[in-house]
């Protein structure tokens, strides 16, 4: 069951993130219009327009080829192209029958003579305005352009995924916690009556579950990177000690919940389980926009969510290029870390008891 | 020496008291029986001995020194088995006996012999692959038992080692103990079970709301009851006048009759047996059978408390 949960879960609810996410941000597929060109009368300017919206770019709206009229009705006929255009004094457009094709076609034409005549009336009604727009170019700011990432919101999603899991390492640290506690499990009573301290049974214990968890973070991590797409940037190192550092509050936070609560072992799991949950739906995992309401009306609970901050650090390393807002989360997480296992410490360094 | 000394030892719960002044002495080689009804503080008794429960006054020691959480030489010599078994479900029988053998041996090469020499003490040798969960009753008592004592301890405490076991499984476990103690291991045997206790122990302690009430070896305690004799007589036919009889004759504590038997109980030992066998052959009282046994530790807590030893 644990394996499940650690492990199995997050790579399942990546799965169904990415299925449900992946296309946000594809564009639709566009078919350019096909259109046939018959020049009776040379028109350079249209020319250099059509030329412009036939190029192999993001703004390709057409597929152009020049012919003859009866090639062109032909073709038109044959419903190889959508419509022809007949450049002689005026433009003529001549389709077929009506669609998203035809009405690009249309929308071209008419927006070349439209614009044309646009400037016509300004320089006979306003030729001042050519002139301001002439000295408004000479004092324009420059900007340089900064290589970022894409500003793409669905990574959110995958971000407080990875936070959820670090704090599911305390469903580790509660399970064995219990089991090495005298009070709370027979096994734990003879690892008590054992001439062995308890600090060097707690950290052998919180080492083992550290490396499992990572182990099986990373898993998670390869498996988001290569299997979906998803991206983190090209800082990885960045992001393993990130994830080392949740790892640590995680199981931190089991041992806190181990020791606070005396309550039976399934008990607490759940209350581990429902505090994973609700911070990652405070980091914004359901839904997005909560990260941004907390953050607006109780900053505070941000900067204590674990989740939250690791989420905020995965995306400051893909959308910023300082490290600044980064390691404040380190250390903001490093902070919750200590207090938890300090807390731990200090209700797990007992020896006797009052009851068994 | 004394291995355990236990003086005016008091722990309460809240309003009740566990251990009510309790004192013990253990003798170093010897086989102590710790015997009580549920709830008389058997098993906290063992519990605050090992430093695992507070307590509110008294002292212990062990070993001659006082004992205290800290003290882990004198755990390092200490070896439980718990009422409860005390096992890893997620390791094997070798696994277990291996891991908790190593929280106190930590050379390798001696630890796995150590572990050898417990499989084979509680005659594990063809389960070692098997898990706790695949074990029946008996065999997971024992495994429990060799997890307890697999590093060989000086002192070991057996907690009702033997609940809910197999006949087979329990010779097996009490001829373990006897071999352990043979090796020199000086062992406090707790249990619900007055044979197995009379059979194994050296002395046997009586506990009760949290006091000892009686303390000696088998005979001194049964000795120092009334009840010397108790003869059984198995016949159909009970009358009055039978009891009655029996009732006057001198010595006799009391008649009962249970289920067709008359049971006379005796104070004193004599030829109490022949002097009902003649009565009864005199009055050509025809009988199925005859008998007559010593008095139980049942017997001796009966009488000092005034209820059964298994409530």
């Amino acid at each position: 069951m644990m394996l499940f949960w650690t492990l199995l879960f997050p790579l399942i609810l990546a799965t169904l993130f990415n299925l449900a996410f992946s296309h946000l941000l594809d564009e639709e597929q566009f078919i350019n219009a096909k259109v046939a060109v018959v020049e009776i009368n040379e028109n350079r300017d249209f020319n250099n327009v059509l030329d412009e919206l036939s190029k192999d770019s993001q703004n390709q709206l057409l597929d152009i080829q020049y012919t003859t009229l009866d090639k062109a009705k032909e073709l038109l006929n044959n419903d190889s192209i959508d419509g022809y255009l007949v450049i002689d004094k005026d433009i003529e457009l001549t389709i077929n029958k009506n669609g998203i094709a035809q009405t690009i076609i249309e929308t071209v034409v008419d927006h070349y003579y439209s614009t044309l005549n646009t400037y016509h009336n300004i320089y006979e009604l306003n030729p001042q305005s050519i002139v301001n727009d002439i000295f408004k170019d000479a004092n324009r700011d420059y900007f340089k352009e900064e290589n970022v990432n894409h500003s793409d919101l669905t990574v959110v999603y995958f971000y407080t995924l990875i936070g959820m899991n670090c704090l599911f390492g305390g469903f580790s640290s509660i399970t064995l916690s219990t089991k090495m506690e005298g009070n709370l499990s027979r096994q734990g009573t003879r690892i008590a009556i054992s001439p062995l301290p308890k600090y060097k049974i707690f950290l052998s214990t919180s080492l083992a579950i550290f490396v499992v968890h990572y182990a099986k973070m990373l898993v998670l991590l390869a498996y988001l990177i290569f299997g979906l797409n998803v991206s983190f940037g090209h800082q990885l190192s960045y992001i393993m000690l990130l994830m080392a550092i949740g790892s640590i509050v995680g199981i931190s936070l089991g041992n806190c919940i181990c020791c606070l609560l005396k309550t039976s072992e399934d008990t607490k799991v759940s209350v581990g389980s429902f505090i994973s949950i609700l911070c990652s739906f405070f980091a914004g995992m359901m839904i997005i926009d909560m990260k941004y309401l907390v953050l607006e009306y109780f900053p505070l609970a941000a900067y204590i969510n674990p989740v939250s901050l690791i989420t905020d650090a995965l995306y400051s390393l893909y959308y910023y290029t300082t490290y600044d807002r980064y390691f404040f989360n380190i250390l903001c997480l490093l902070l919750i870390a200590f207090v938890l296992s300090f807390i731990s410490i200090i209700g797990m360094r007992r020896k006797q008891y009052d009851s068994i | 020496m004394n291995v355990i000394e236990v003086k005016n030892l008091t722990k309460r719960y809240n309003h009740l008291i566990a251990l009510d002044d309790f004192c013990l002495k253990v003798k170093e080689g010897e086989i102590l029986g710790l015997l009580g009804p549920n709830g008389s503080g058997k098993s906290t008794c063992i519990n605050t001995i090992l430093s695992l429960l507070k307590y509110d006054q008294g002292s212990i020691k062990i070993f001659n020194q006082d004992m205290t959480p800290n003290r882990y030489d004198l755990k390092a010599n200490i070896g439980v088995v718990f009422q409860e078994i005390a096992v890893f479900d997620e390791l094997t029988v070798k696994e277990n006996i291996d891991y908790f053998c190593g929280l106190y041996i930590k050379d390798k090469k001696k630890r796995e012999s150590y572990v050898n020499d417990a499989v084979k003490l509680v005659g594990l040798q063809e389960f070692l692959k098997f898990k706790p969960q695949e074990l029946s009753g008996g065999l997971l008592r024992r495994l429990n038992i060799a997890c307890g004592i697999a590093h060989k301890p000086k002192l070991i405490f057996l907690d009702e080692p033997t609940v809910a076991v197999d006949p087979q499984s329990r010779n097996h476990i009490l001829e373990g103990i006897k071999i352990l103690n043979e090796k020199g291991a000086t062992i406090i045997y707790t249990s619900h079970y007055m044979e197995e206790v009379e059979s194994l122990c050296h002395r046997i302690v009586i506990m009760d709301k949290g006091k000892v009430i009686a303390s000696g070896t088998n005979d001194e305690l049964k000795n120092s009851i009334k009840l010397s004799e108790r003869i059984g007589i198995v016949l159909d036919n009970i009358n009055d006048n039978l009891i009655n009889y029996f009732n006057c004759l001198e010595s006799v504590i009391k008649v009962e009759v249970r289920d067709n038997i008359i049971y006379i109980s005796y104070k004193s030992k004599g030829n109490n047996i022949g002097q009902v066998m003649d009565y009864l052959n005199q009055h050509h009282i025809k009988y199925d059978r005859l008998y007559s046994e010593r008095p139980t530790l049942n017997d001796v807590f009966l009488e000092l408390t005034g209820k059964e030893l298994r409530d």
